[in-house]
């Protein structure tokens, strides 16, 4: 074997054992991590019942109740006896603890903004049931399922609260020939540049963990829309389609702002994804209902938009 | 493909050594050539396996008997023997002539004559294809071609001209389809890459799509369609058939993928991953092949669908024996890419061939193509952009010989050559 042959097979040698290590190294992480780690315990005991009241100290933590005072709300009842009873240890008077379920589900917080946080309210509704009773399988099964869908009603009822458009102020303008062609081909422009990005980007294939900038880049691109669309000077007889139009991108971009709030908030982003599906039917609506209207002002209209849309009305 | 020829070259020096046998090295040569090719067709598959790879003898992309495709008393003999007699014959003529020219002891001619014998017997004994059990109803087709470029993404106003051009070619189609008198039924064939559904949906929901496609046509029209769409957590590359009147009637996912068009090989994924981890995010996601069969009913007629790739087949397209053959071809990546898209269309004419059916194609930045039973290129579109081909069609129900055997009896034959030319290599530590 001549020296270059050797020098070779050292090469090579010293190049497989490299891609051989390297190999592993990709699974270091997958090898490092244990699904099943088991619980690590807490620096402090506080399984310790301080106050004697039946409720451990981290349960006092959990009810916000005196982990030294074994009477809270001084009602003459133990907080411990009041929570296994399912009455609240922090009030004296006799509210119930499912009463706090109903609170989540139909009254509070009276306003909801688009920053509430379902899944954290969701949370606490099913803790507090559980804690009340209601929502502990077993115990009373009319009153589990009656929890249940109450929790499942308040999470998207409270999706929906979030989607209230703020007011805007509408410049009007006549009805003339020219202000509504002004007005249809600005809309036209809008709509292709943002609503209608063909194809989708989103990797439908992929988890949308993997895609919350793709979603909150969306989001702003409908924001800057919504904003665009706000400023058009608006025709009278236009008023109506005009704001189911900013309703509508007004609603995109929460709904893909939701999404990319995914890891803070997962319950109102998967309802928002639900809810882009019928955005979507609503936007074929919502062309429609241009496309009908230009047909009856008689506008022309010279848009690949509203051609694309008079080739699909072939009825 | 230069690799295992030259395999088969260097195997066959061996056999030149056969002493006192001349007449049988070119049936050597021929057989070593053929299962050379054969197993050519499974390594391009293996090299490049993938997510979405399926191994067979699928890619016969470059095999020689393509290069005959215009001489017709050749080309015919393939619903006999398939691409890899005409291989057969081809070396052997080759190999042939070669020694003969090369070898003062081979001076035999009549080693040659049996080849332009059998070819005529062949040609004398096969059917007419054009008179024989076709359909009397012709079938009006109309195929919608394209010229949409492969690219990441799409300008708005980029997608809504496809969209809108697609939209018209569907409506020439429809008109096409409804003035044709022959028959109360007709197909507008998109294609690979067209993704006009997903445009629709878009535009138009559920009920306005089936309002939509039921205004399309007094007739009842078949839409033949490509989308990628997610399935079962997988990307798949689907074909879409839509009845104007009844919805959609069947899909089909594209099983014989292309390498680096539709998944990444780990040839090249696994040295990504190992040294550049970064650029495993950049990869676009993998197509993943489908396990349904290609055959749709319509009309009462068994079509065969054939999504780009799958073409290169011989066993894809001629399972299950379709009445016809409708190919959907996408050139974007290539951006037309000549070379490519001939070596697509002797393909088409051979499939054409080996299973007698029309065989149509409707393309995406290339040529449309409506190819008769015997072959012949009967319609073609002017060039590669936007462009309505319509024509008339007759499915046939018949069988070839090729579709009952296939690729077994040559290979078979080549292989018992070949077992015997191995049997008579001489023993180099004896002699």
């Amino acid at each position: 074997m001549t020296q270059k042959v050797k020098v070779l097979f050292v090469f090579l040698a010293v190049l497989a054992v490299v891609s051989v290590f390297s190999f592993l190294d990709v699974f270091r992480g997958v090898r490092s991590a244990k699904l099943n780690d088991p619980p690590k315990p807490l620096p402090l005991d506080i399984s310790i019942d301080a106050d004697q009241d039946g409720l451990s100290d981290a349960d006092e933590s959990y009810w916000d109740t005196d982990f030294q005072d074994s009477d809270t709300d001084g009602d003459g009842f133990l907080d411990g006896e009041e929570v296994a009873s399912g009455y609240d240890p922090r009030e004296a008077s006799s509210h119930e603890l499912g009463d706090d379920l109903e609170d989540t589900i139909y009254g509070a917080p009276e306003e909801i903004t688009a920053d509430f946080n379902i899944t954290e309210s969701l949370a606490q509704g099913m803790i507090s049931g559980i804690y009340a009773d209601d929502l502990r399988p077993g115990v009373d099964d009319a009153k589990f399922k009656e929890g249940v869908n109450a929790l499942s009603f308040s999470a998207v009822d409270n999706f929906y609260r979030t989607q209230t458009a703020p007011t805007i102020t509408t410049n009007i303008v006549d009805n003339s020939k020219e202000s509504q062609i002004t007005y249809i081909e600005a809309v036209a422009q809008i709509v292709k540049k943002d609503l209608l990005d063909l194809p989708q980007k989103a990797n439908l294939n992929d988890s949308i963990i993997s895609q919350l900038s793709f979603f909150k880049t969306k989001s702003s691109q409908f924001q800057i829309s919504h904003g665009k669309i706000a400023a058009l000077s608006v025709p009278e007889d236009w008023l109506d389609i005009h704001k189911t139009i900013l309703d509508f991108i007004y609603r995109s971009y929460l709904n893909y702002l939701y999404i990319s709030s995914y890891e803070t908030d997962m319950v109102k982003a998967t309802i928002a994804m639900a809810e882009l599906s019928n955005l979507n039917n609503e936007l074929s609506i919502l062309l429609q209902a241009i496309q009908a209207k230009i047909k009856t002002k008689g506008l022309p209209i010279d848009n690949s938009l509203y051609q694309i849309m008079n080739l699909l009305d072939n009825g | 493909m230069a690799f295992w020829w030259g395999m088969a070259g260097l195997f066959s020096i061996k056999f030149l050594r056969i002493e006192g046998h001349n007449w049988f090295i070119p049936l050597a040569w021929a057989s070593t050539f053929v299962l050379a090719e054969y197993l050519r067709t499974f390594f391009f598959g293996i090299i490049f396996i993938g997510n979405g790879s399926i191994i067979g003898p699928h890619w016969t992309i470059g095999s020689p008997a393509y290069l005959l495709q215009d001489l017709d008393y050749i080309l015919k003999t393939s619903s006999i023997w398939g691409i890899y007699g005409i291989d057969f014959v081809l070396a052997y003529l080759i190999g042939g002539i070669l020694l003969f020219t090369r070898r003062k002891d081979f001076k035999n001619l009549l080693v040659l004559a049996w080849v332009p014998a059998i070819l005529l017997c062949l040609n004398t004994f096969l059917p007419d294809n054009r008179d024989k059990n076709f359909e009397e109803k012709k079938l009006p087709i109309a195929l919608i071609q394209t010229k949409i470029p492969s690219k990441l993404s799409y300008t708005s106003e980029e997608g809504l001209d496809n969209f809108k051009k697609k939209l018209e070619l569907l409506e020439g189609a429809s008109e096409f389809l409804n003035s044709h008198e022959s028959s109360e039924k007709g197909i507008a064939i998109l294609p690979e890459g067209s993704h006009l559904l997903n445009s629709l949906s878009v535009f138009l929901n559920e009920n306005s799509l089936k309002n939509y496609f039921d205004n399309l046509s007094e007739k009842e029209i078949l839409v033949i369609d490509q989308v990628k769409s997610p399935a079962d957590g997988n990307l798949k590359s689907k074909v879409v058939l839509i009845n104007s009147k009844d919805g959609l009637i069947g899909t089909y996912d594209k099983k014989l993928l292309t390498p680096g068009g539709e998944f990444t090989p780990y040839i090249i994924k696994i040295p990504l991953t190992l040294f550049w981890p970064k650029a495993k995010e950049s990869l676009l996601p993998d197509t993943y092949p489908g396990s349904g069969s290609n055959l749709i009913e319509f009309n009462g007629q068994k079509i065969k669908i054939v999504v780009c790739s799958e073409l290169l087949s011989p066993s894809i397209v001629g399972d299950d024996n379709g009445d016809l053959i409708v190919a959907l071809h996408n050139f974007g990546l290539f951006n037309g890419g000549r070379l490519l898209e001939s070596q697509i269309l002797a393909m088409s004419r051979f499939r054409a061939v080996e299973n007698k059916k029309y065989s149509i194609t409707s393309s995406n930045y290339g040529q449309s193509y409506i190819i008769n039973p015997d072959g012949v290129v009967e319609k073609k579109a002017s060039g590669i952009g936007y462009e309505l081909l319509t024509g008339e069609i007759a499915p046939n129900k018949d069988q070839t010989w090729y579709n009952y055997v296939g690729d077994w009896p040559i290979l078979l034959l080549s292989s018992v050559f070949f077992g015997f030319a191995i049997r008579k290599i001489p023993d180099d530590s004896k002699s």
